[in-house]
């Protein structure tokens, strides 16, 4: 049994206009009001609402996310747990307001909110050190990354197999490197 | 951990390995924490990249509605007395009230229904679409006459092109010649382009133009509800 707010969910992935025209009527005023009062400006809480919501797309469309919690609840977990990285990452202290009513959440649905956001975070990490590194190396993961033979891409890239796959494990080994170099900075450990 | 390593772990990822290599690398995997983890990151590093770099279309439809949305955050948050709405409410209805008996707004309905903008060409390079580009700008700056000269040109490479027969009879409309106006935009209505039944309404406003109000709604009548324009159409029709 899916629960009842897994209609928020459906929208989402199929792009239901009005209902994500509801989810912003209804959910957004308390969003705002939240980043506001813990140093945030009306630009940082749209923008944190949005990307909440696309989080909770892709983990809907790609993990198989189940609601165990009203949507609303899980929404202001998400954007919250969102709000106090960006605040880390800001290099300011952390949340001093919360808000006020307490929704009985479970242990479930919190872990799933807090994936929810691991999940997504981690996803950006990547693509930026990705886009960090240099254009030969990226050039190569990207298209190691598609679904053509490896003797394709060589051919592609003017280069022999051997030196591909030889390349290929160096670029790789440099950006797991620098991912590990960032994953606490981004508040993922 | 060292080049080789990596190379192996590439290999393995490949499926570029021999029966023999296969179970020595899920051997030193098993005894081995470092390369383990070091393997399972790898995988986790590609398997989420390749997710998240995969176009999803369905995704950026998201992201667009989602951005549409986005004014709400910057609402100022209202609060007024019932009573100070309803004072306002009343002062309004008053003001609604004395519009409707005086209705200025129905002087020239013709104006009140005018042209939209023409848009600009979508593809760029072409000399088609310079031509395209130069009739916008005309059409824009209210260069009826000039418009005219360049849909010309294009008319004739391409006497099939909908959309600048379309805004030729829009430019000849604006100009008040009414009977060239329809001879584009009957021939447009009686098409099949995007522009179809914004065709029809402009005839319709041509005949509004030569005050011929039967000849108006008759046109108008031809709008179907799933039209666009068949609001406006509608609206129109009240008015008359």
């Amino acid at each position: 049994m899916s629960h009842a707010d897994q209609h928020f969910i459906h929208a989402l992935l199929h792009n239901e206009t009005q209902v994500v025209g509801e989810i912003y009527q209804r959910f957004a005023p308390k969003v705002k009001y939240y980043v506001l009062q813990n140093s945030g400006s009306a630009d940082d809480a749209a923008d944190i609402f949005q990307e909440s919501l696309v989080d909770i797309y892709n983990q809907a469309k790609y993990k198989d996310l189940q609601l165990t919690c009203p949507f609303e609840a899980f929404l202001l977990m998400v954007c919250k747990r969102k709000w106090l990285n960006e605040l880390k990452k800001r290099g300011r202290q952390g949340v001093t307001k919360d808000l006020d009513e307490q929704f009985n959440v479970g242990e479930d649905s919190f872990r799933d909110a807090e994936k929810t956001w691991a999940d997504n975070e981690k996803a950006r990490l990547f693509k930026t050190m990705l886009g960090q590194m240099g254009e030969r190396c990226q050039e190569i993961i990207r298209l190691s990354l598609t679904d053509k033979p490896q003797e394709e891409i060589a051919a592609k890239l003017g280069v022999t197999y051997g030196y591909l796959r030889k390349k290929k494990s160096e670029c790789m080994a440099s950006l797991i490197s620098a991912i590990k170099d960032n994953l606490s900075k981004w508040g993922l450990t | 951990m060292n080049d080789i390593d990596y190379e192996l772990i590439e290999r393995y990822f490949s499926d570029r390995m021999t029966e023999e290599e296969l179970m020595a690398f899920e051997s030193r995997r098993e005894a081995d924490p470092e390369f383990h983890e070091m393997v399972a990151t790898w995988f986790d590093v590609s398997n989420t990249l390749r997710q998240s770099l995969q176009a999803d279309p369905q995704r950026d439809a998201l992201v667009q509605t989602l951005q549409s949305n986005r004014p709400i955050f910057n609402e100022k948050a209202k609060v007024v007395s019932i009573r100070k709405l309803m004072a306002a409410a009343a002062s309004v209805a008053v003001l609604i009230a004395t519009l409707m008996y005086w209705s200025p707004w129905k002087k020239d309905l013709y104006s009140q229904y005018s042209i939209e903008e023409m848009i600009s060409p979508a593809e760029r390079g072409s000399t088609k679409d310079s031509l395209a580009q130069q009739a916008a700008t005309q059409f824009n700056h209210r260069d009826y006459k000039e418009a005219v000269v360049t849909l010309d040109k294009l008319l004739a490479a391409q006497p099939g092109d909908a959309y600048a027969r379309y805004y030729r009879g829009l430019s000849y409309l604006e100009d008040g010649l009414t009977s060239r106006a329809r001879a584009d935009l009957e021939v447009i209505y009686n098409g099949e382009s995007v522009f179809k039944y914004d065709g029809a309404f402009f005839v319709a406003l041509s005949y509004l133009k030569d005050k011929n109000t039967v000849k108006c709604k008759e046109w108008l009548l031809k709008i179907p509800a799933s039209a666009e324009n068949y609001d406006k159409a509608q609206e129109l029709l009240g008015d008359l």
